[in-house]
């Protein structure tokens, strides 16, 4: 595990020092470079000190002396008797790193520490393994290196096909904008053309009749389903009433999850059901009642079927039916242009929509969407396609649940992500029993492949996916080299800032 | 860091409209009583009730149980008698035993049952060989009245009238226990259902005729039904029922597990009553409600009564299901000169609690503690079912449970993820999950592939991890425990043969019989490193459902006519179960190592004697204020009744808290013995560092002042360790002598030098406090004085839980930050000295390993601080300070010292001196704070190992 715990102390360790070697041994737990913020101050010629929050002035003797006399710790750098002080160890032959107070005197070797500087009060001793320690995280850094090195030369090939395929919707948003220009000029030609043929064409064709007919059919279907509505909604109050009854009298204590789930079920169900059937019922009543105007009982709509002509085109002469031809052709013409100009208006819609959304700060998930990954994790196979659908299958039968959908990219600070496109968020899942809708958080890491490392559900129906992917690699930031010691923990920046400021 | 106004008025709408709904939910899901026996629902207590409500209802009733005389021999310090039935003509005996210590026993069996009646239980729950009193007396009246003397001094004295039977224990003259004073004992012998002679009454039937028909009683006397479930009891009747009159006693407490008042309350009906009595039957329930007297997961037959200048204590030693009805009589006028003389405090009229214990099987046998003070009481009845363990020092950290964390690398993340954040804690927890399938013994490889490497990786900064270990097992041929369990005949049978087989987890299991000795001494050797693998030294264990809980048997536990060993039926020893899983288990834990390491073995279910064991928590609760609020009085309950070491899932186990709840919920666990964060599977997360600000910040600080108080913490659990007495305690304890704390359970001292009264309801940021006594308080956190007596309210903003340093008191603490216990191992120490209006403190410190059994051979310090005179000096307490153990413990903590002395209510000095043991003598420095007249003393540098010295403030 000596990766893992590598990477632990990562976030305590120093980018760059000047390593100065102090003078002063009763400096412990003091960067060599904050020495001078340690010289002592005569005052009525005793040698004081001042806490670095000025909140106190001291013996100088004071500091270091296993007793916290300062509200900010700072009296105590090298010891554990302030809860809120930070130890410099040296960790000469490694990086230097602050560890926190409670970690100084208390037993532990910490790894961060790996000179063993924090632990000199008997309680334990520990070796100096820096020399080990930086084999290892040199190591670490290079195999880290070599990912990262692989994984940008893969992120680069994603760079360049997305590249491509966002050049050719730009090829194809210019093609298909001048088909539409000049489709537009046809369809204006076409207009024309209707209108002188649709002014010649001044008979009706009489179809009121036949109108009314394919009504009185229509009600005789919606009779039927009514009559099928009222059938179900008894099958249905069977049901929840058999439901009813197993929610009531079930034993709890069972523990039966196919029990609870059908009870959760019921639950949700019940809540919206009564609503729903109102709106049914309301809805039923309207129909009746617009209804009841040509149709008072089935006897009556038989009449009406009667009635209905078997071919009323008979009736039209010769002459008007070549006119009706010309008029209903060109029409048709038309209403295809239309449409067509239309669709093609939505495919570049579509192709605008795609160049707008986001893919990344350089398009890098363009290539990668719907490309999908599995992950067998014994009981199940879990699978996510990038900006798709996540699943979770059985891997005992075929049955398959659907982990949630794309929704959006949400990586945050908290989250312990470098930027929102580090972490995936899917969501509106099947819903859990008992519970929310599932969900998927995707967490990136650079690799030189996408795929699943590790399925967890730290929470019930909340999946977890440590995932790899080119898509994320960078090109390693070059330390500044400004004097600020930049640490990665809040809470040592500004103290160190603090420092500095005085 | 209060809260700006505004923020608060918030944060207080939000959360009562969530409560809303909570409480919503709450009625859907809450606990079903359906599924748990009324007392009608049960035979015997149905026949005892009614048994005593006839004797009330008839003024010439005699309670049918004689002395025979000529039976009576009076031995030395005990007394044998026959006692007849005389409407059956049964005979029973009678033992009275006189023990030391102000004890006494009594038993009573048949003198010929057909066969014998369950007694085994005793071997179990009485861990000290019992030693008869010194002093004793006998002496017999011509009347046939037994007199016998407790002391040489009259004082205390056992009275046993013969026709009809009565015990009555005599204090200064005046009655203060006595039984079948009310004439409810009854005794019901075996008998073949063959010899039985039905009991006919007279009745009128529907056409005025008189008839005779069975009697009421008579039902359920052979076969009774509950639900879907039918005891065919073979044995049919063999309960018995006694009362036992508490005379001048307003307010009895224990008898644990209940969800209901510290002060118990009246069974049979009337306002802010139950209608039901309180029962002892361990089960496992669902989502339990708050006030009620239904059963819950543990059973401690010890009740004790106390008054203004007396305590007694009853232990009804039997695992069988008990009942218990609780009525107190009329209050006796008090004059009007002595209500007048206590204007201003709440007194309460003197009034007698009568109890009626009915008991489903096995042999009566009563211990009668008389104090006089409670804590007396708790020495005593320890002295009969030993005392609290020692736990290691870990187990009084913060313990971090879920069910579940999933796999090994969510273990160790949430470990990381509370160093990051400054919070510490010592131990780890993984639910059922954690196994393969349920099978205990076992870990799901794919989820910890490496468990030894996780744990050796907590050990690294000093932690442990506990998993559970339930006492079913799965029906499974590939199964190797099943197999042996099996193949050895460990497991409960059935009444007509073959392995008890019913639902659990795991599904079809079969639950270990852990009153077969083979059975635990296999189970003991199941912990062994070689067997369980993936385990190390760091590893505990959580033994829950051990009621037992059977999912589909009646009331949710198993059929009292299962067999166990020895072909006793499960009903004679149900209560017992849990106890006998929980010592099995530590046991095993104890004799898997080399040098015996103390285990520590969580249980739900328990019993007498468990604390011998290890600590228990108050199951499944609901995440809300009420369930918060019932923490105190259930905890109180069990520390009353030996029960010490004991608490609640911190912040409730069903749902999701509020960030206030959770806040309030750790506040008040600082204070609580047991301290474990548990959540049920279906919550959200809820570790302490996933809370957003400003509530993490408090929280972490409630956890730093748990660990900061942990040396007096180990100090009061060693004083249970020796003495009994809790260290969570009801403040009657430490204030015997003031009516108005007879019945307080929201506030309650932490050892007899810290008051705390945790707020327990949401959107309160004031507390009202009862301060007892006349001497003066001290706000822990501000140091501020508190020179009052009476209720006073404080401020109790969201960051503050009021607790507060009792004058006359010396508190030692150690202040620095650590990630655990482990850590703290050569932790200097500060010692706050709250002075008393004279000026002086005491207090005491004890400390050892903190992981071995060395401190029995004498490897620890104990050692007294005496404040007197503005002279601070400290006094050795260990039995034999020269002795090797001692002096090579103190040398592993030789240069461990006093680095700070806070004293509360003193003047400013001028000079501060040490003294040290040579003679020499440096002066201190100092800082002194005059708006509350509280100094800090810095670093005197000395030795918590070595006496001598003294600090002399001037």
């Amino acid at each position: 595990m000596v990766k893992s715990t590598l990477l632990l102390s990562l976030p305590c360790v120093l980018a760059a020092v000047t390593l100065v070697r102090g003078a002063n041994p009763s400096m412990r737990g003091i960067s060599p470079e904050h020495y001078d913020l340690y010289a002592p101050l005569l005052q009525n010629g005793e040698s004081t000190w001042k806490c670095l929050d000025k909140s106190k002035t001291i013996h100088y003797s004071a500091i270091n002396d296993d007793y916290c006399d300062c509200p900010d710790g700072s009296d105590e750098p090298g010891t554990s008797a302030c809860p809120n002080s930070l130890f410099y160890c040296e960790n000469k032959d490694h990086i230097p790193a602050y560890i926190k107070s409670f970690a100084v005197n208390d037993g532990v070797c910490d790894q961060s520490c790996c000179d063993g500087s924090d632990e000199f009060n008997g309680l334990t001793s520990c070796p100096n393994i820096c020399k080990q320690v930086s084999i290892e995280f040199k190591k670490y850094q290079a195999e880290l290196n070599n990912i990262q090195s692989v994984g940008i030369l893969a992120k680069q090939k994603l760079l360049d096909a997305a590249e491509v395929i966002a050049e050719g919707w730009l090829q194809e948003k210019a093609v298909i904008q001048q088909e539409i220009d000049f489709k537009y000029a046809d369809l204006d030609n076409l207009k024309r053309e209707l209108e002188i043929l649709e002014k010649a064409q001044i008979k009706h064709t009489p179809i009121e009749k036949f109108d009314n007919a394919k009504t009185i059919k229509q009600a005789r279907k919606i009779a039927l389903l009514q009559r099928h509505i009222l059938g179900l909604q008894d099958d249905i109050d069977v049901l929840v009433s058999i439901l009813h009854d197993l929610k009531n009298d079930h034993n709890h204590n069972y523990h039966d999850m196919a029990v609870k789930s059908a009870i959760s079920g019921y639950d949700e169900f019940i809540e919206t059901y009564e609503d729903y059937k109102t709106t049914i019922e309301k809805d039923l009543a309207d129909i009746e009642d617009s209804s009841e105007d040509f149709i008072t009982d089935e006897y009556e709509v038989d009449e009406a079927e009667a009635d209905v002509p078997e071919n009323s085109e008979d009736e039209l002469s010769s002459e008007d039916v070549a006119a009706k031809e010309a008029l209903e052709s060109t029409r048709k013409a038309y209403d295809d242009l239309n449409s067509d100009i239309s669709n093609q208006e939505q495919k570049l819609e579509n192709i605008n929509e795609e160049l707008s959304k986001d893919y990344g700060h350089n398009r890098e998930w363009l290539t990668l969407k719907d490309v999908c990954v599995e992950k067998n994790e014994g009981e199940y196979t879990y699978s996510l396609c990038i900006l798709g659908t996540a699943y979770q299958k059985s891997n005992k039968d075929s049955s398959r649940t659907n982990l949630g959908r794309f929704e959006k990219f949400a990586g945050t600070v908290e989250s312990g992500a470098k930027d929102r496109y580090h972490e995936h968020l899917h969501s509106h899942g099947t819903r859990c029993w008992n519970g929310p809708e599932r969900s998927v958080r995707a967490f990136f890491e650079c690799g030189a492949e996408t795929e699943i490392l590790e399925v967890s559900e730290p929470e019930k129906c909340e999946y977890h996916f440590r995932m790899r992917s080119p898509a994320v690699c960078e090109t390693p930031h070059i330390p500044s080299e400004d004097k600020d010691v930049k640490l990665a923990e809040g809470e040592v920046e500004e103290r160190l800032h603090l420092h500095e400021e005085l | 860091m209060r809260l700006k106004l505004t923020h608060l008025g918030r944060i207080v709408g939000i959360t009562v409209s969530l409560a809303s709904c909570l409480t919503l939910i709450k009625t859907v899901e809450a606990v079903k009583k359906e599924d748990f026996k009324t007392c009608s629902q049960s035979g015997f207590c149905r026949r005892n009730r009614a048994y005593a409500d006839d004797a009330l209802a008839q003024p010439s009733f005699k309670s049918p149980y004689i002395i025979l005389k000529d039976s009576v021999k009076l031995g030395d310090s005990k007394v044998y008698a026959e006692v007849k039935n005389t409407e059956t003509d049964v005979l029973l005996t009678l033992d009275l035993f006189i023990l030391q210590d102000n004890t006494a026993r009594i038993r009573i069996n048949e003198k010929n049952p057909i066969k014998p009646r369950y007694d085994d239980h005793a071997q179990f729950t009485i861990a000290n060989q019992l030693i008869d009193s010194s002093v004793h007396k006998t002496s017999r009246a011509k009347d046939g009245v037994i007199t016998i003397l407790l002391d040489n001094t009259n004082k205390r004295k056992v009275i046993i009238t013969s026709e009809p039977l009565r015990i009555e224990f005599i204090v200064d003259e005046k009655p203060i226990v006595s039984l079948n004073d009310r004439g409810f004992f009854n005794f019901e012998h075996l008998r073949t259902k063959e010899s039985h002679k039905p009991k006919m009454v007279e009745k009128t039937n529907d056409e005025g005729a008189i008839e005779l028909v069975e009697a009421e009683s008579e039902k359920d006397l052979w076969e009774e039904s509950f639900k879907t479930w039918t005891d065919p009891k073979p044995n049919g009747p063999e309960s018995f029922g006694l009362d036992v009159s508490f005379h001048g006693f307003s307010h009895v407490y224990g008898i644990p597990e209940h969800s209901s008042s510290l002060s118990l309350k009246e069974t049979k009906g009337g306002e802010g009553s139950y209608d039901e009595p309180y029962r002892l039957y361990n089960t496992d329930v669902f989502e339990y409600a708050a006030d009620t007297p239904m059963s819950l997961y543990g059973a401690v037959p010890f009740m004790v009564a106390h008054q203004k200048d007396m305590s007694a204590g009853v232990f009804f030693m039997n695992p069988a299901e008990t009942w218990i009805d609780i009525v107190k009589t009329k209050p006796e006028q008090k004059n009007t000169a002595q209500k007048a003389f206590s204007f201003g405090k709440k007194v309460e009229d003197t009034k007698s609690t009568q109890t009626h214990w009915m008991t489903e099987a096995g042999v009566l046998d009563l211990f009668v503690f008389l104090g006089p003070s409670t804590k007396d009481i708790l020495r005593q009845y320890h002295a009969i079912t030993g005392t609290p363990s020692m736990p290691q020092m870990f187990a009084i950290g913060y313990h971090q449970s879920r069910w579940n964390y999933i796999n090994q690398r969510d273990v160790l993340e949430v470990d990381s993820q509370f160093d990051k954040h400054d919070i510490p804690y010592d131990v780890i927890w993984l639910d059922i999950e954690y196994t393969d399938e349920k099978k205990y013994f076992t870990w799901d490889i794919p989820k910890f592939p490496d468990a030894i490497k996780m744990e050796e990786e907590l050990e690294h900064k000093g932690r442990k991890l506990v998993t559970i270990i339930d006492p079913h097992i799965k029906r499974d041929d590939n199964y190797h425990i099943c197999q042996t369990a099996k193949d050895n005949g460990y497991f409960v049978q059935q009444p007509s043969g073959g392995d008890y087989e019913a639902w659990c987890w795991p599904g079809q299991s079969s639950w270990v019989d852990f009153s077969s000795p083979a059975a635990r001494e296999w189970w003991k050797s199941e912990f062994g490193f070689d067997k369980f693998k993936g385990t190390r030294e760091n590893v505990h264990i959580w033994n829950d459902m051990n009621e037992p809980s059977v999912f589909n048997g009646p009331e949710i536990t198993m059929q009292k006519e299962m067999i166990h060993y020895g072909k006793w039926e499960h009903r004679v020893l149900h209560n017992l179960y849990s106890v006998l899983t929980h010592y099995s288990t530590a046991e095993g834990i104890k004799e898997r190592t080399k040098v015996a390491q103390r285990p520590f073995v969580l249980s739900r279910g328990f019993y007498a004697g468990t604390q011998r064991y290890g600590p228990i928590w108050t199951g499944d609760n609901m995440v809300d204020w009420e369930s918060l609020y019932y923490t105190n009085p259930m905890i109180l309950s069990n520390s009353i009744a030996g029960i010490s070491f004991s608490g609640a899932d911190v912040p409730g186990f069903f749902g999701n808290p509020s960030p206030e709840l959770l806040v309030r919920w750790y506040q008040a666990a600082v204070f609580q013995p047991f301290f474990r964060g548990h959540a049920h599977i279906d919550t959200k997360r809820r570790e302490p560092y996933l809370l957003d600000e400003p509530y993490r910040s408090i929280t972490r600080a409630s956890l730093r002042e748990r660990y900061a108080l942990l040396p007096y913490w180990y100090t009061l659990f060693f004083e249970a360790h020796k003495t009994g007495v809790p260290m969570m305690r009801p403040m009657f304890m430490e204030f015997p002598e003031d009516e108005a704390l007879f019945t307080t359970e929201d506030q309650f001292m932490l050892g007899s030098g810290m008051l705390v009264k945790p707020v327990t309801s949401e959107g309160t940021f004031a507390a009202e406090i009862y301060f007892p006594g006349d001497q003066p308080w001290y706000d822990t956190q501000t140091f501020e004085k508190i020179q009052h007596n009476g209720y006073k309210t404080v401020e109790a903003p969201i960051e503050k839980v009021p607790a507060y340093y009792r004058g006359g008191h010396i508190i030692p603490r150690r202040e620095r930050a650590r990630r655990s216990t482990s850590g703290m191992k050569l932790d200097p120490f500060t010692l706050v000295i709250a002075l008393d209006n004279k000026g002086q403190a005491h207090g005491e410190l004890y400390l050892d390993d903190g992981e071995t059994y060395d401190f029995e051979s004498g490897a620890y310090v104990r050692t007294q601080f005496i404040y007197n005179n503005g002279v601070l000096t400290s006094k050795n307490l260990h039995e034999d300070p020269s002795s090797d153990a001692a002096t090579k413990y103190a040398a592993s903590i030789k240069d461990v010292r006093i680095e700070r002395i806070r004293l509360l209510g003193v003047e400013q000095p001028e000079h501060i001196h040490v003294v040290h043991p040579d003679a020499t003598r440096t002066p201190v420095s100092f800082e002194y704070s005059v708006a509350t007249g509280y100094l800090t003393i810095k670093d005197p540098k000395t030795l918590v190992s070595q006496g001598g010295w003294r600090i002399e403030i001037q």
